[in-house]
């Protein structure tokens, strides 16, 4: 299912009403962004639009650059809050600042959160004990995500040591490794080989199947075409 | 118009030669400074030691209490003098190395150091400009400096007249030893002596024979700087002033913040959510020695003079208090290097299931341990030696959590607000935004210390001295002093954590927008 958006002029007030709709029908929906729009001075970053996903699909958000795709994201992350419209995840509001949002979500916008100090292993280590994993077999967890992304030769470096595809394997594997039931992620691909966005393709997949909801920016039509299960064109205005 | 002349000097025969060449078409952009520029700083600095650095010093001095001061003046040892002074210069010549590794001073412009530097030209002439002017600098700093100081004491009769040039001798001799200091730690600064050879602009190492072995690791510092590592300095500290004019703390401090290159051989242990995150801060400050070695030192040296001033046996002058104050912080700051790594990063994604509050708290506890450890062998320390009461150790130890809301303030200062910038407002705002929350910290430290000092004062006295008449009055006095100064402690204290925790929730809550 594909929606789009009507072209308006920008800066100027924004239609009432939603923009654009997607997603699961509503019964089996857990994840609703319902007509949420960003407006800063004037200026629209994002019109009003609509999102619905249900556990086990995936929402691919697509369209030029600067048509909000990365507002959008960050809206239905909870990191952002919306001019109008409301976001919630089985009924709650999103916002970051809720430890139910944190413990439900997990975002990739950007780059996240990395201590200079501590290797790439240690990170894996403190996001998975964190989170309260079994520090039995915590060792073995932050081994397996890296191998999942063929970086384990990585374990020992600081971040600054890592070239920028480097960069967002790690930055993947941080995403990863901490437990979510919505993981939204802003362009993965980027910056990665073919053999890695295989790689990354597949490992997302896995995560669908095993019933998470997924909402993905991407210019990838490769990794957008095996994941969607619904795509959510914005287009310029 | 360009019009072609015929250099006087005719063929090129010496490095020397090529780069006056270099200079001269470098000085036709009117862009280099010239020593009679360097003469005007000279007399500016003179002229501001004179008008504001003596009346200053007459009454630092006077605040310490002169008389102590005279009496040691003149009955120290030659051999006590100068083993203060050599004491006193290894510190500032260690801090200008520490400098120097992040910025020397050898500091010429990005284009001068791909265009000139990167040259065949030998490298001690082309950067010998900026060691010559930075040598010069630190030598006629620390002769006014030395002069002020004896000025001042001779001014208060505290030594002759002839101390004057024993003060302008060692100020020099300061300031040459600092400025090698502050070069060789340029040298070391990771990546300076790495290359052995010169490389040109262009990525290129020079060809051995042709300005290479001058460039090499041998002979004088200079020649053992790289390219590289002059590129990375030049950038860091203009990143760095342009993060500082703009009232960017956190930009001035990663700018300046080292990469750790050591310890990956450590593994951070699993453990639950708050001890994984102590865990981490334990495994921060190994992987970086220096810091953990300089916090270390300054919290032992300022609990030391801390406890000196609440419970020394004998009065401790008052600047005891001051440094003690300063440098006790500085030293906790230094170790709290987790919470300002946390403020670093807010705004990002979540990725740790804890709390940002949890989280703050948990950065906090390391911190909090060392300063007491320090306080537990500084003052442990003295109280065996005599010097100092055992109760002023719980007073000295209470006072790190007017510490610890510094660290926390600081760690989540954020961007200076809009208004600082105005026009009518100027630099003088900006600086006073950047200072007010550890001047605030400071004074309240100060304050806390001289309350705890008559709170000790009142305890121990009339234990030591009590008729058993005066005892229920004494027993009165001493508990109005002990409430009195620990409410005071407990209010500042409270004060500054939760000012330090409302910066905290502003700043984790700023990007939602």
């Amino acid at each position: 299912m594909m929606a789009g958006m009507p072209p308006t002029p920008s800066d100027q007030p924004s239609p009432a009403g939603p923009a654009a709709a997607v997603g699961a029908a509503t019964g089996d929906a857990v994840l609703h962004a319902d007509g949420v729009s960003k407006q800063v001075d004037g200026a629209w970053l994002l019109h009003p639009t609509d999102l619905v996903a249900g556990p086990g699909e995936c929402v691919v958000v697509r369209g030029p650059n600067g048509t909000g795709k990365t507002t959008l994201l960050r809206i239905v992350a909870g990191l952002l809050a919306p001019t109008s419209g409301t976001v919630t995840y089985r009924g709650r509001p999103v916002d970051d600042r809720d430890p139910a949002t944190r413990a439900a979500l997990a975002a990739l916008v950007g780059a996240p959160t990395a201590y200079r100090d501590l290797t790439v292993t240690d990170h894996l280590v403190l996001v998975d004990a964190t989170w309260g994993g079994d520090p039995a077999g915590c060792d073995a967890r932050a081994a397996a995500t890296l191998e999942s992304l063929e970086i384990g030769h990585l374990a020992t470096r600081f971040p600054h040591e890592l070239s920028s595809g480097q960069q967002q394997l790690f930055h993947l594997a941080l995403f990863l490794q901490r437990p979510a039931q919505v993981l939204v992620l802003d362009e993965p691909e980027q910056r990665l080989d073919p053999h890695k966005r295989a790689i990354l393709t597949e490992l997302l997949s896995a995560r669908i199947e095993s019933g998470k909801t997924l909402v993905i920016a991407t210019h990838d039509e490769d990794l957008s075409d095996a994941l969607a299960d619904y795509v959510l064109e914005l287009t310029a205005w | 118009m360009v019009t072609q002349q015929r250099h006087p000097s005719g063929p090129l025969s010496s490095d020397a030669v090529r780069l006056g060449r270099v200079r001269e078409v470098l000085a036709r952009g009117g862009q280099r400074g010239s020593w009679q520029g360097v003469g005007y700083a000279v007399y500016v600095a003179a002229l501001f030691g004179l008008a504001w650095g003596l009346p200053l010093a007459q009454q630092a001095l006077r605040a310490v209490d002169p008389g102590p001061l005279r009496a040691a003046a003149q009955g120290s040892s030659p051999v006590a003098v100068t083993a203060w002074f050599a004491g006193i210069v290894a510190t500032l010549a260690a801090l200008a190395w520490l400098v120097g590794r992040v910025r020397g001073p050898i500091a010429p412009d990005l284009s001068y150091i791909d265009l000139v530097v990167a040259s065949p030209l030998d490298r001690l002439l082309t950067v010998r400009p900026w060691w010559r002017l930075a040598l010069f600098g630190s030598v006629v700093a620390g002769t006014l400096l030395g002069l002020v100081l004896t000025g001042a004491m001779a001014f208060l009769d505290l030594a002759g007249v002839g101390v004057l040039a024993a003060g302008a001798l060692a100020g020099a001799s300061a300031g040459v030893a600092v400025a090698w200091a502050w070069l060789l730690g340029q040298t070391s600064a990771r990546g300076a002596g790495r290359s052995p050879l010169a490389v040109r602009s262009g990525g290129q190492p020079v060809s051995a024979g042709f300005g290479a072995g001058r460039s090499g690791t041998g002979g004088h510092p200079l020649r053992r700087l790289t390219v590289p590592a002059l590129h990375d300095q030049a950038i860091t500290s203009r990143t760095m002033g342009g993060a500082a004019l703009m009232g960017d703390l956190r930009g001035a401090r990663l700018a300046a913040g080292g990469r750790p290159m050591t310890g990956r051989a450590l593994r951070l242990r699993p453990d639950r959510a708050f001890q994984v995150i102590v865990r981490r801060d334990v495994i921060g400050l190994r992987r970086n020695p220096i810091r953990l070695v300089t916090a270390m030192l300054a919290m032992l040296l300022g609990s030391g003079l801390l406890c000196l001033r609440v419970g020394g046996v004998a009065a401790a002058p008052l600047w005891t208090s001051l440094l003690g104050a300063l440098v006790g912080s500085a030293g906790l700051l230094g170790a709290a290097e987790g919470l300002r790594l946390q403020g670093d990063n807010t705004g990002t994604p979540a990725l740790l299931g804890i709390p940002p509050r949890h989280e703050a708290i948990a950065h906090l506890a390391l911190p909090a341990l060392l300063y007491a450890v320090n306080v537990t062998f500084a003052g442990g320390a003295l109280a065996l030696a005599g010097l100092i009461s055992p109760e002023a150790l719980p007073w000295v130890t209470a006072l790190g959590g007017i510490m610890l809301g510094q660290a926390l303030i600081g760690a989540f200062r954020g961007l200076a607000p809009v208004p600082v910038f105005s026009p009518r407002m100027g630099i003088p705002a900006l600086i006073g935004w950047a200072v007010a929350p550890g001047l605030f910290a400071w004074l309240a430290l100060l304050i806390c210390v001289e309350r705890a000092r008559a709170a000790v004062q009142a305890v121990v006295g009339g234990a030591a001295a009590e008729p058993a008449s005066g005892a229920a009055a004494h027993a009165v006095v001493s508990l109005d002093a002990v409430a009195g100064a620990l409410s005071l402690l407990g209010a500042l204290t409270v004060g500054m954590l939760g000012w330090g925790f409302h910066r905290q929730q502003v700043q984790t809550d700023a990007h939602r927008g």
